[in-house]
């Protein structure tokens, strides 16, 4: 069996994450992202790879969303309500939630503003919503008989999930973003030793090591304290949602610690609204935040104060969190006009700026910005652009490669160089295949090919007994069984090696496999299943003789215990003892001779795997069905020989006790 | 399989349950009805530590009550002064409620002491009519009462050997008070799954518990006795509550999981928790051992327009047997009429500028019901003058966090939080700016200075014998325009309201149970595939006999059809059950499913398999064995023939390897006088060699000469089937 992955977005790529998988027969396509860098039909995904005729429903069994950042969903409404997606699609709670929020805002900007036709609406966002099921963390969904997901904790952002997918025994983990340590108000991904085939991982920070997000924050930190400290104002641009709560509580904390008055406002009416959806999910936050959420809420903040139009000529530093964050429009663009001219101020740009609106030609480093005919900026303030996205570094990727136990990591989400570095660590770390798609391209990857099957707990009780009963549990060891069948084994005492007392952890297993049409598979006793069934089994018993030369039989074995005695005692009269034997040839019973020999054989040799009984009565020998005898009666007793009988059921033991046979009874020695 | 309930049924669930090596104990519940066998105790442990006398004042200020009150109180000694009494009062068995009920009991031996210790004289004792319980009525001073420790008989953990258990499964915050005895006090070691939810209400359940009936805070010296080894002394006897600090220890060992996640332990059991319906993180289990399905269905729901997410009932598909418990008992309240009873109620008590008291928990169906009344409080105009209170030391943090489990919610609910909304309207009614609603700690501190009348208090202990509603009752209690309702439905409401049987204050028994009923059980049942086995509580079995309707009552109680046995437990009696055949999952390697040749009966394909079956992380896999394996497996390879022995195709056959001169006779052995058939015997030469083959009805003999056998062995297989 194979998966196959193609990156459509976001192979040796940051933005634009979609990536379809095929495990299992099952076509999935993780996330649906859009690309912020691009204008054109580039912004999207190339979703005609996946079929030329747009019946996208058909080949596609669900669509899976890992968290609300655009660059990973983005394209969604694209896909359900222009390229007509109606199937299934997962995110988790907060990710339903907050998801159609930024997406309004994003298409307010490419469309109210910019003007662009042939985007999604606010009427296809909702539609598009409304055909997300929503999942908990660790809930096991069946999509449908044979697919299955689960989510876990990834902790980029809120709500932000890895998921794991199950296509009977193959099985894939895509992390989506995420991150390794708990920051302020998340808590650090997590998985279960799942084992995939596949781990598809992101790598935006695939060659940093250190802890790269706290020294930002510090940075951020002290540039907002350095400049409202000089009598600056900061005017942060955000959107509503995602980074502004991050940015907040860094700042209230911050803010806390410090004892800093100097007042800091967050504007539009939106704020409230969306504290609210964090307070809602308080349970997706870190432990910390979760378990004093009572008394004191994070997300009901102290120091941050709803802005008013009236502020603006306020004297002294202060700090806003203005709307929208581009800087296109509303509170943030009059801010900006009112402060940019003055070097004492300072602007920070969290987040990226589609081109052609102010933020972009701010953070281009434009100094004179003409915003329409009549009205130009003039840009002398501090420009900071800062990243505060949450991703695991190298470290936290490695970490999660060993907490899942992955067999193949993919890696999407990164630049092409730094991938390199992390695929060839892998590689030499873990031993285990690395690819680093680019967008397009297949990559394949063989999978070990399992089937359950329900195998009867009688059956496997039995072979146990067996197992310690009839062998050494050294036997079951790979490499003892030879040893034990080689001629010496009998010289061995019976000293049980303190590797033995050990539990064997193999077992060998004999039976039938039982299908039948929709029930699962089954291993039962062979027996057993057949009487079931009603099957007549027929006995056939073969009876045969073994023929041998008694005289050069005896004579060989005389001689060679003779050279083994002429060992210690030199040169003994051969001529006295050839008389010695045709004495006791009279009374001889070569057959009694004949059947030790080959006791002793068969003990030598599979006595110790299974049980050889020598009869008392008749001195015959029994292995299970298979019986060695002397002749009885008259006729047998005339064509001479030794009898072997055994029951077809015992065929394989009988050709080998009969090959035993035929070496004991063999004159060349 | 066996099942052994410790409980009785009616009180919260705790049951054992062995499947095959597993002990796996289902729920933690400790039973309630004790509890109104107790005094009353004033106002909870309060926070300014008044409790030293307020037994007294109490009987003071409610002189009617006072004997009826003491009547009731167990005449203990003061712990702090003798141990060993108290030891010895333990060791004794809690009276049974009608027992208690009826008149008060206690050990004479410690009455005794009593009066030797305190030099007061037993106002009377007498024996119950059975005269087994010696009784006394006693006035104890108060100094003693004061001191009073309420006493709690667990469930009867004396059969099970505690350190084996391996899991425990928790379903409901309702079956989870017992948990900190097991986890603080035994040498229980195993493994304890409850829902997120779940843990968190428990734990608010445990500290109310523990608030309402611990160790009251005038005997500090408890905490210097060992607990443990007093829990290990007492048996199966009376133990004192639990501390905080037990709770704490005991919430840390509990794994929190989510619906339809899958926990797999010890390589065989395999658990998942499913929606119940019945409040936030209400679970029911399916418990999968090897191949074999159990579900365990606890307090479930399929009401429709609650708050918790909707009964799942997928985990019934597959399972063979289905452990039901805390089923509603018959005769109850459907859920919506009593929701208007309550509403109706509620209105007209406004109506009177009369306060309503509701004793109950703050958590489960309440936060509908209280969606109810508000919408009909508004329909009447009655909205503006009323104040909702909620009194309890886990109110804050009850009402708060139930708001943030949007995910533990019904579809409908859900969708709030994406407008962004309080999925549940107590959070828009505890608004600050709006002071509908508001909740404290304990009846003392802001509740006095901030009522406003008329009000509604959500709040208590159900049983009345301790909690902000013992306050209350004092103090609304004997003004008729007031009302007390009962909602919670597993409380004894006449018990509940013994010791306040004068008051004048009205009463309104609606007890609201939205649980599967028996024949709800058997509607959920009929839409999967049937089960072998279902047990259900004796109870629920029982009355479904009185009623006589349903088909599924015998004689024997068990209610069985052909394909499913119905099965009846209770307290104290182990069921046991067939598990029928039993398998293991196992993997079967690519390598080896390579190799097998399926032959087709039918519908059904055999093939002979042989491998070695490894152990690697708890997953048996089968894989082709190594060469000495391989070597060592032939000898233990049974083969088999199917069919029957045809002539000619045998003849045939042997003429084709080159058999000459054969011949055929029919000869009497003996077995044809047995079947009728008679014994065939062919002669032939191959190469030179004499041979013979015998046939009989389900036997063939093949007598020849070594050397020419394997030449032989062909033509004869190739009459039957052969693996």
């Amino acid at each position: 069996m194979t998966i196959q992955i193609v990156p459509l977005g976001a192979g040796q790529d940051v933005g634009r994450s979609c990536i379809l998988v095929t495990i299992g027969g099952k076509n999935i396509m993780l996330d649906c992202g859009m690309h912020m860098g691009f204008n054109d039909e580039r912004r999207f995904p190339d979703f005609s790879y996946i079929s030329k005729t747009g019946d996208f429903t058909e080949m596609l069994d669900c669509v899976i969303i890992s968290h609300f950042h655009l660059d990973h969903c983005g394209a969604l409404p694209f896909f359900t309500e222009m390229c007509g997606y109606d199937g299934n699609i997962y995110m988790t709670h907060p990710t339903k939630a907050i998801c159609p929020i930024l997406l309004e805002d994003y298409r307010k900007i490419t469309v109210d503003k910019k003007g662009e036709r042939n985007f999604f609406t606010s009427q296809d966002i909702k539609n598009c919503m409304k055909k997300v099921i929503a999942v908990n963390l660790h809930q096991t969904i069946m999509v449908d008989d044979d697919l299955e997901i689960c989510a876990y904790y990834a902790g980029h952002v809120l709500g932000a999930a890895m998921f794991y997918i199950r296509v009977g025994e193959e099985s894939l983990v895509y992390t989506g973003d995420y991150n390794m340590t708990p920051d302020r108000h998340l808590g650090s991904a997590w998985i279960d030793k799942v084992k995939p085939d596949v781990l598809i991982t992101e790598s935006t920070y695939a060659t940093t090591i250190r802890d790269s997000k706290r020294s930002r924050e510090r940075d951020f930190l002290k540039k907002v304290h350095d400049c409202v400290a000089g009598g600056g104002n900061v005017i942060i641009p955000v959107f509503a949602l995602g980074r502004a709560q991050e940015l907040c509580i860094l700042i209230e904390t911050y803010w806390d610690r410090m004892d800093l008055k100097v007042p800091i406002y967050f504007s539009a009416g939106l704020t409230e609204k969306a504290n609210h959806f964090y307070r809602l999910f308080i349970n997706w936050t870190n432990e910390k935040i979760k378990s004093t959420f009572v008394h004191r809420n994070m997300f009901d903040f102290k120091h941050i104060r709803a802005w008013d139009r009236a502020y603006i000529d306020n004297p002294g530093p202060m700090v806003v969190f203005a709307t929208p964050g581009m800087l296109h429009s509303g509170t943030s663009l009059e801010l900006f006009k009112k402060w940019a001219p003055d070097p004492k101020n300072m602007v920070i740009m969290p987040g990226f700026c589609v081109a052609g609106t102010v933020g972009s030609r701010v953070l281009a480093g434009e100094k004179h910005i003409k915003t329409d005919s009549f009205t130009t900026i003039e840009v002398n303030l501090q420009v900071k652009n800062l990243s505060f996205s949450a991703h695991a570094d190298a470290k936290g990727i490695m970490q999660l490669i060993r907490q899942c136990d992955a067999k193949n990591v993919v890696l999407v989400h990164g630049e092409k160089s730094s991938m390199g570095f992390l695929k060839s660590r892998i590689m030499t770390e873990f031993g285990i295949p690395c690819f680093d798609p680019a967008n397009g391209t297949t990559v394949s990857i063989e999978t070990s090919h399992v089937i359950p099957i329900e195998m009867s707990a009688s059956l496997l009780k039995q072979h146990l007994i067996r197992q310690t009963e009839t062998q050494d549990p050294g036997m079951t060891t790979s490499s003892s069984p030879e040893h034990s069948s080689s001629d010496d084994s009998s010289e061995q005492p019976d000293v049980k090696t303190p590797v033995d007392i050990r539990p064997s952890d193999k077992v060998l297993i004999q039976g039938m496999l039982v299908m039948d049409d929709g029930k699962p598979i089954r291993l039962e006793d062979a027996d057993e299943v057949l009487e079931k069934v009603g099957m007549v089994n027929h006995k056939v018993r073969f009876e045969v003789r073994k023929a041998y030369n008694a005289t050069a039989l005896r004579r060989a074995v005389e001689n060679a215990e003779l050279n083994e005695s002429q060992q210690g005692i030199s040169a003994m009269d051969t001529d006295a003892d050839e008389s010695q034997i045709g004495d006791s040839y009279q009374e001889w019973d070569s057959d009694r001779f004949a059947l030790n020999l080959v006791h002793v054989a068969l003990e030598r040799s599979i006595g110790k795997q299974i049980k050889v009984v020598r009869e008392k009565e008749d001195d015959s020998i029994a292995i299970r069905s298979v019986k060695i005898r002397a002749p009885t009666d008259k006729d047998e007793f005339e064509r001479g020989g030794l009898l072997v009988g055994w029951d077809y059921r015992d065929e394989d033991l009988a050709t080998r006790v009969l090959s035993i046979v035929t070496l004991a009874l063999s004159a060349n020695r | 399989m066996r099942l052994t309930s410790l409980l009785p049924d009616g009180e919260p669930n705790c049951l054992v349950l062995k499947v095959r090596q597993m002990l796996i104990m289902l729920d933690c519940g400790l039973g309630q009805e004790q509890l109104y066998a107790m005094p009353v105790r004033e106002g909870g442990l309060t926070e300014d530590h008044k409790d030293n006398n307020s037994n007294t004042t109490t009987t003071g200020s409610t002189a009617d009550n006072s004997t009826a009150g003491s009547k009731r109180k167990f005449a203990e000694t003061d712990i702090r002064q003798d141990w060993a009494s108290f030891l010895k009062a333990s060791s004794i068995q809690f009276p049974t409620k009608k027992m208690a009920r009826g008149s008060n009991s206690q050990p004479s031996h410690s009455s005794k002491i009593t009066s030797s210790t305190t030099g007061t004289t037993s106002s009377g004792s007498t024996s119950t009519a059975d005269g087994t319980i010696p009784i006394a009525h006693n006035n104890i001073p108060s100094k003693f009462m004061s001191t009073r420790e309420y006493m709690f008989k667990l469930p009867d953990f004396s059969g099970v050997d505690l350190k084996a258990i391996d899991v425990v499964l928790i379903s409901n915050y309702n079956h989870i008070l017992a948990l900190p005895y097991l986890t603080e006090y035994t040498d229980f070691q195993g493994r304890i799954f409850a829902t997120e939810p779940t843990i968190e209400f428990g734990r608010q359940l445990m500290i109310e518990f523990v608030t309402f009936f611990g160790t009251s805070v005038t005997s500090s010296p408890h905490e210097i006795i060992d607990r443990k080894e007093l829990m290990a002394r007492a048996g199966a006897g009376l133990y004192p509550a639990y501390t905080h600090a037990d709770i704490k220890a005991c919430i840390d060992k509990i794994q929190p999981v989510r619906f339809r996640e899958h926990i797999s332990l010890f390589g065989s059991l395999k658990l998942t928790a499913h929606s119940a319906g019945y409040c936030l993180g209400s679970s029911n289990w399916l418990i999968q051992i090897g191949t074999e399905n159990i579900a365990y269905v606890s307090s479930s729901s399929t009401q429709g327009n609650l708050h918790p997410d909707l009964f799942d009932g997928t985990l019934m598909e597959n399972a063979s047997t289905v452990v039901a418990t805390d089923l509603c008992p018959r005769g109850s309240f459907t859920y919506n009429t009593g929701v208007n009873l309550v509403c109706q109620s509620i209105a007209s008590t406004i109506a009177r500028k009369g306060n309503v008291l509701i004793p109950c928990t703050i958590s489960g169906f309440l936060f509908d019901l209280l969606e109810d009344v508000h919408l009909h409080l508004n329909r009447m105009g009655l909205i503006g003058q009323v104040q909702y209170s909620f009194i309890s030391p886990v109110a804050d943090t009850a009402l708060q966090y139930s708001n943030i489990l949007a995910e533990w919610m019904a579809p409908r609910k859900q969708e709030m939080v994406y407008i962004p909304e309080a999925p549940l309207l107590h959070g828009i009614l505890l608004e600050k700016e709006k002071g509908i609603a508001k909740h404290y700690k304990s009846v003392h501190g802001a509740f006095s200075s901030d009522l406003k009348l008329p009000c509604i208090v959500f709040g208590g202990h159900p049983s009345l014998r301790s909690g902000p509603m013992v306050n209350l009752l004092h103090m609304w209690g004997n003004k008729p325009t007031n009302t007390i309702v009962f909602i919670e439905p597993r409380m004894d409401v006449v018990a509940a309201m013994e010791p306040y049987e004068n008051l004048a204050i009205a009463q309104q028994a609606v007890q609201l149970d939205i649980r599967l009923s028996i024949d709800q059980l058997v509607e959920v049942m009929n839409k999967y595939r049937h089960p072998r086995h279902i047990l259900v509580p004796m109870r629920a079995i029982a009355s479904t006999l009185a009623d006589g309707t349903v088909e599924l009552a015998d004689a024997k109680r068990t209610t069985s059809t052909s394909s499913t046995r119905w099965s009846a437990y209770k307290v104290g009696e182990s069921v046991q059950l067939g598990m029928g055949s039993l398998y293991e999952s196992v993997l079967l390697s690519e390598e080896l499913a390579k190799g097998i040749l399926p032959q087709a009966f039918g519908n059904v394909s055999f093939a002979p398999i042989a491998g070695s079956l490894s152990i690697y992380n708890n997953q048996m896999q089968l894989k082709p064995a190594s060469v000495q394996g391989r070597q060592l497996l032939s000898l233990y390879t049974q083969r088999l023939l199917l069919g029957v022995m045809n002539l000619p195709h045998l003849l045939a056959g042997l003429t084709a390897i080159g058999v000459t001169n054969i011949e055929v006779s029919e000869s009497e052995g003996k077995e044809e006088k047995e079947t009728g058939v008679p014994e065939i015997k062919i002669d032939f030469e191959l190469q030179g060699q004499t041979a013979t083959i015998i046939l009989r009805e389900k036997e063939t003999i093949v007598k020849c000469d070594e050397n020419i056998r394997s030449l032989l062995r062909e033509p004869i297989l190739k009459c039957f089937q052969s693996f």
